[in-house]
């Protein structure tokens, strides 16, 4: 019996420290299964909303992670735009970074909102072309505020 | 040969209408003033000064033209050209004229003056006043009216420093005098009366001569003609006399264009925008931060 409850518990926290972050699917989108994130949507034009948490290391906090991502996506060739303090669903503080981008003759909005709590970073991508994206902002804004960090 | 009293009677009658065409050419150079009728000139210039009285009796007088008078005496004649002055304010007003012709003419002149004045919106009526408050003022009257024209009679002497004062109110967009010489029509017309007045004068001794009915209505005929052209050019020196005496200045009101204010809407909070990242940084050492692109989010 005793060794049955510390199985339990050890399961509990292993797949509880898997558990996939994901946020409230907005009207007019649809998520999709996809491996290379926890939780991906799009809708019919295609913007895309998309979640997934990385392992916090080197153990940083929101400034590092936040600056780590804008230093990267800058010296790639994005044009920053505007940044923003944000609160997840659950409270957490966060950072949004939102960029623009030419690619393949199109213009891309391209936002990269950062969680980070204890062990984990949870990072929240937005994107889609600008002229497409700019009606959606406060359907995605909505969206990534409903995200759970826990 | 005795001719009958009738074709006498005739015979006079053309003597005189001749005598009447060439005594306009023998009479011109003659002086006006010994022609000088004080009956209709002071008539005509009672009639003006009517006028001015009405514009307000409590602040003019009337006084005989003086040296400087724009109708100058050896021209006009004994036509007393109207004279109105603020009263008991006589040497304060002859100090302050602005001439309107210089000392040496010597022309009866008629000044007609135009302005149109673009004032600030809704100050049309308010403008209008202090136009007709400097007219009257000045002597004159208002003439004719409406919601943004106006028409003054000034004393002629005074047209200049009217047309200034006006100048005034507000910004002149368009500004024009005519003067007309009426100098040579008076002339002939004075000429002509006389001539036609003497020839009434002997035609009325003719009547007392005639024997018949038929002779009789021949004469009163003429003398008919006679007064109705006597009448006619009476009422012309009259009315050339008054004009002479009074300018005339029309002025025209425009509102100025209204000052549009736009107000500019509130504007969102600038954005802050981050400070171009240095070539320099190194990027942190974590890989998954390579996978953070728009095209990996875009691609389905």
């Amino acid at each position: 019996m005793k060794r049955s409850i510390w199985i339990l518990t050890l399961a509990a926290v292993v797949l509880g420290g898997c558990s996939t972050t994901r946020l409230q699917t907005p009207s007019g989108f649809a998520a999709r299964d996809d491996d290379s994130y926890d939780y991906r949507a799009s809708d019919g034009e295609g913007v895309v909303l998309a979640v997934h948490s990385e392992k916090n290391d080197p153990r940083g906090d929101l400034d590092f992670w936040s600056a780590a991502l804008d230093v990267r996506l800058r010296k790639a060739g994005y044009a920053a735009q505007d940044f923003h303090d944000v609160t997840s669903a659950d409270g957490r503080p966060g950072r949004q970074l939102r960029y623009e981008v030419e690619a393949q003759g199109r213009t891309l909005a391209f936002w990269v909102t950062v969680f980070v709590s204890g062990r984990r970073v949870v990072i929240v991508e937005a994107g889609g072309d600008t002229e497409l994206f700019a009606p959606k902002t406060k359907v995605v804004e909505a969206a990534i505020a409903s995200v759970r960090v826990g | 040969m005795t001719l009958p009293f009738r074709y006498s009677i005739v015979l006079g009658l053309l003597a005189l209408s001749s005598a009447c065409a060439s005594a306009k050419d023998s009479l011109a150079p003659m002086d006006m003033a010994a022609y000088a009728e004080p009956a209709y000139d002071m008539a005509g210039a009672e009639q003006a000064d009517d006028y001015a009285s009405q514009a307000d009796p409590s602040m003019m007088t009337t006084e005989a033209p003086s040296s400087g008078s724009v109708m100058p005496a050896q021209v006009m004649g004994s036509i007393a050209p109207t004279r109105a002055v603020v009263a008991g304010g006589e040497q304060a007003i002859a100090d302050d004229d602005v001439p309107t012709t210089g000392a040496d003419v010597d022309q009866m002149l008629v000044f007609n003056g135009a302005l149109t004045v673009a004032v600030q919106p809704d100050t049309i009526p308010m403008s209008i006043d202090t136009a007709v408050d400097l007219g009257v003022a000045a002597g004159g009257y208002i003439s004719q009216q409406t919601d943004t024209t106006l028409t003054l009679r000034v004393p002629s002497r005074r047209f200049r420093k009217l047309m200034r004062g006006l100048e005034g109110l507000g910004q002149v967009r368009t500004r024009s005098v005519q003067t007309v010489d009426v100098s040579e029509e008076f002339h002939d017309l004075k000429v002509r009366l006389e001539n036609l007045l003497a020839t009434r004068t002997r035609i009325q001794k003719l009547l007392g001569q005639a024997k018949d009915l038929a002779e009789i209505m021949v004469v009163e005929k003429e003398l008919e003609r006679l007064s109705v052209e006597i009448d006619r050019i009476e009422g012309r020196l009259r009315f050339l006399s008054s004009q002479a005496a009074f300018s005339t200045v029309t002025l025209a009101f425009q509102e100025l264009p209204r000052e549009i204010t736009i107000v500019q809407p509130d504007e969102p909070p600038p954005l802050v925008v981050p400070p171009a990242v240095p070539a320099h940084l190194v990027d942190a050492p974590v890989a998954w931060l390579g996978g953070v692109t728009v095209q990996r989010l875009l691609s389905l």
